[in-house]
């Protein structure tokens, strides 16, 4: 009897990240841009897309995939908003992976599309360790949440490209500390953009809408109308 | 919770290995993979979950070594490059926040031990 040691080296992320390629693909082919909102359960994710679409839609063509454990209520409070939005139920699972990400997509009508927006699964983890070959990931953090947050799920903070920092109307009521949280996320990472919303009053949501245009436009496909407000 | 999934290809990559011809009659003892703390991976969800997908598969019984890789980092300004720990990614020589991060994020299978039959026990 003998021992052998085999060496490997092999990545376990790289099922996912040839998924992830395909996606990535399939978006550059039809000149598409996807961003992946990532955010806990309850940060206000459903809530500040239902306070874009009328604006957003006028500037962008975008289908929405919501990601949830269970139940149709994020995708059917879009569908009352005649948001063109398919439902990805991953049945206890925390996180979208790839690959249903791109079954998905072949359902979407995508010549006629600017903008896909993915709603991931409510979870601070787990959906920021699969790429799913998002344009770009957006960090959703609602002030109710404690300043601490960006500190303790570094991974998001790092790979995101904005912060849509939600229920900014309710800082007045509470212990949160705005120069905290942003120097938190500062340290994690330096040039990451935070936009101060509220869904609720409606402050900042402009911006919000701005910044995924210009996303668009960056991808060269619609190129956005001048800014107005 | 992502570790079943980690977990799930894992699994798949060891049985995919040891379908190698060479594997034959190999028994596996232990397996070593290297997670990156980025990664936020519980070591006991995943040796549970390796347990479990294992179970009547040729890996069932193989010990589970895990290697915490720590967050490496190059600085895009000065050109420093080094581990660090406490979770502020900007450089320790220059204080700069524009560091690149070369490290941490990896999720590999380093390793399998293998027990092998020598010829003399055929």
């Amino acid at each position: 009897m003998g021992r052998t040691t085999i060496n490997v080296y092999r990545n376990l992320m790289g099922s996912n990240e040839k998924w992830a390629e395909r996606v990535r693909r399939l978006l550059g082919d039809n000149g598409l841009v996807m961003i992946n909102m990532i955010g806990s359960p309850g940060s206000g994710k459903t809530t500040l897309l239902e306070a874009s679409v009328n604006a957003l839609r006028e500037r962008v063509a975008f289908a929405v995939l919501e990601g949830d454990v269970a139940t149709l209520n994020d995708a059917e409070r879009l569908h009352r908003l005649g948001v063109r939005v398919s439902q990805l139920l991953t049945d206890g699972g925390c996180h979208l992976q790839a690959r249903m990400v791109y079954r998905a997509l072949e359902d979407l009508p995508l010549e006629h599309l600017d903008l896909v927006i993915v709603e991931n699964v409510g979870n601070l983890v787990c959906p920021a360790q699969f790429d799913i070959g998002e344009t770009a990931k957006v960090a959703v953090l609602s002030v109710t949440e404690g300043e601490d947050k960006p500190a303790k799920y570094p991974m998001l903070f790092r790979e995101a490209r904005v912060v849509a920092l939600t229920k900014c109307d309710l800082v007045p009521h509470l212990p949160f500390r705005m120069d905290v949280c942003l120097e938190q996320i500062r340290r994690i990472n330096a040039s990451l953009p935070v936009l101060q919303v509220s869904a609720l009053t409606g402050d900042g949501v402009g911006a919000w809408i701005g910044w995924l245009a210009g996303l668009v436009a960056e991808a060269g496909k619609s190129p956005p109308q001048p800014a107005c407000g | 919770m992502h570790e079943l999934a980690v977990c799930q290809e894992l699994v798949a990559a060891i049985l995919s290995e040891m379908r190698r011809p060479d594997f034959a009659g190999a028994h596996l003892r232990s397996v070593r993979v290297r997670v990156g703390v980025l990664r936020q991976i519980e070591h006991e969800s995943l040796r549970f979950a390796y347990e479990v997908l294992t179970q009547d598969t040729p890996a069932a019984g193989s010990a589970l070594e895990i290697v915490t890789a720590p967050v490496s980092v190059r600085c895009r300004v000065c050109g420093w490059s080094g581990e660090i720990h406490d979770r502020i990614f900007a450089c320790p020589a220059c204080g700069a926040g524009d560091v690149e991060v070369t490290g941490g994020g990896e999720v590999i299978l380093e390793s399998l031990e293998l027990e092998c039959n020598g010829p003399d026990d055929h």
